[in-house]
């Protein structure tokens, strides 16, 4: 296995690029199926498989409350330019992730807030990890994808 | 790493020189190509990417790992022809600033694929091949 070189305080972008050069992509399975709006259909999030393969190496990737922060930045009125772009290249990096370890992560990474920190609440889920083969192979009446109802929060339970 | 060359400018022998900042800040700092109308949409070639959301019909959000530092980068998408491609229809991608939607954040874009016809006029429509390519300065 190709080992990471030592990558705390080299830019982001640089050890992505190292990365692309160094490691294969992987295409993962896994999709994540959410809702965040009761009008609109289901979104689905779908793995970068280089940004998959950083996850899966280590040492590579930052913790993901690095972009929750730079996102709090982001939200201020006065925002202008990020002025803590340094957390991404200068927190120690994360790990290696299992495949499923690193889909949490992107979902706290790019899955809007109201989705994951209420998944579970409600009626209804408004979020479902799948695999690519369980969602429809068309894109026939794509608008009208929803999470299906028959999936209930007693059923996760179990 | 290995391998560094530290340079202010490159010089050739006769086209004249250029100075490498025009070389770093003029590079792009994130692309993606996908194809709009598979099943879900995977991305096929990719750098500094970290996901593509499936909205909708023509209808994609794209993250990218490495923020930039701020929400006024640049932004090309492409988009293959839509439908069959006839003389008389075409395919149109939009960049969502927010308008009707959501506007792009420091790792986040929203874009969007229409299909041109004389007959119906313009509509989201999935097209193949389409290519974002972000420049600007990263956090």
């Amino acid at each position: 296995m190709t080992q990471t070189p030592e990558f705390k305080g080299t830019h982001l972008f640089d050890r992505l690029c190292w990365a692309k050069e160094n490691l294969e992509g992987v295409q993962s399975d896994y999709r994540v199926v959410y809702e965040d709006s009761v009008d609109e259909c289901a979104k689905i999030l779908v793995p970068d498989p280089n940004w998959m393969a950083c996850a899966l190496q280590g040492g590579i990737l930052p913790p993901v409350w690095v972009y929750h922060e730079l996102a709090k930045d982001e939200a201020q009125p006065d925002f202008k330019k990020h002025t803590r772009g340094y957390l991404l290249h200068n927190t120690e990096p994360v790990e290696a992730m299992t495949e499923e370890e690193a889909i949490e992560y992107l979902i706290l990474k790019d899955c809007p807030e109201s989705v994951w920190k209420t998944y579970n609440e409600g009626n209804r889920l408004k979020m479902v990890i799948c695999k690519k083969e369980q969602l429809p192979q068309t894109r026939e009446w794509r608008n009208a994808w929803k999470i299906s109802d028959a999936l209930s929060l007693t059923d996760l339970a179990a | 790493m290995a391998g560094k060359i530290i340079a202010d400018t490159l010089e050739h022998s006769t086209a004249g020189s250029i100075a490498t900042n025009y070389v770093v800040n003029g590079s792009a700092k994130a692309y993606v190509q996908f194809d709009g109308n598979a099943g879900t949409p995977a991305a096929n070639k990719s750098l500094n990417h970290s996901s593509i959301t499936d909205i909708g019909i023509g209808d994609y959000s794209l993250a990218v790992a490495a923020a930039f530092d701020g929400v006024d980068y640049g932004v090309v998408i492409t988009g293959g022809r839509a439908g069959t491609g006839g003389a008389n229809e075409g395919g149109d991608m939009s960049l969502d600033t927010g308008s009707s939607g959501t506007a792009p954040t420091s790792t986040a874009t929203r874009i969007n694929s229409f299909r041109n016809t004389n007959s119906s006029g313009e509509y989201p429509y999935d097209v193949p091949n389409i290519t974002e390519v972000r420049y600007g300065d990263l956090a």
